[in-house]
């Protein structure tokens, strides 16, 4: 039951990071397009500031999902049996 | 005369591929800390160079992504490739953790995250300088 949990605890952690991720990176890519179809000479500029934005963006998540690898692959083994 | 060598200076300093520029920042900074790190303890060396190597590779994977097209024409093409290498960059680093979990030992959980977590750090330095200087390629 515990080991069961802890691999929902890890799934809702990965899932729910990698939702608030493509939320944002829904945002980002609309956004890049608006502003390269309103200005097209900003192009390169915004395509360096949605890479600098994109590294913001996903940090949270990266660390959940080793987290949530740490809790499958270490934490869950050890309640076995 | 001035404009020319401000611009001369501008040139110099641009980057033209960001994918090489990510990792030679990251080699810089890494080996350093490396060898400091082996000199007081291997064990911990080791889980953060595995720690340094699951966010290096993946984020390469990312950039390499996020550069393949420029100009406003693709920006379409550069919004869906930002995405699919944010989906790969996830997916690497879910494998890479995995790997290291399952397969190393001994590993020290500290020296793993601490070697992640300064990574993602140093990236956030490499995006800002990325962001600042690689639309000075284009002119």
């Amino acid at each position: 039951m515990a080991q069961a949990l802890v691999f929902v605890a890890a799934a809702l952690l990965i899932g729910l990071g990698a939702l608030g991720t493509a939320i944002g990176f829904g945002t980002l890519g609309g956004k890049l397009l608006e502003g390269s179809a309103r200005q097209p000479e900003q192009g390169p500029a915004l395509q360096g500031k949605m890479f600098l934005m994109a590294g913001l963006l996903d940090a949270v998540p990266m660390i959940g999902v080793g987290i949530g690898m740490y809790l499958i692959f270490a934490v869950a083994p050890g309640m076995a049996g | 005369m001035t404009n020319n060598s401000t611009e001369n200076k501008q040139k110099a300093k641009a980057i033209k591929s960001p994918l090489k520029y990510t990792l030679a920042v990251q080699l810089l900074v890494v080996s350093p800390a490396l060898v400091v790190l082996n000199a007081f303890d291997p064990l911990w060396m080791q889980s953060f160079f595995w720690g340094v190597l699951i966010f290096s590779l993946p984020n390469a994977y990312f950039t390499w992504y996020a550069f393949r097209y420029r100009g406003a024409k693709y920006s379409q093409w550069i919004a869906r490739s930002f995405y699919q290498g944010e989906m790969g960059k996830h997916m690497l680093a879910a494998v890479g953790f995995a790997l290291v979990f399952r397969f190393v030992a001994p590993l020290h959980l500290p020296g793993l995250i601490a070697g992640f977590c300064s990574l993602v750090l140093l990236q956030w330095f490499i995006a800002w300088q990325i962001a600042d200087r690689f639309e000075q390629t284009q002119t």
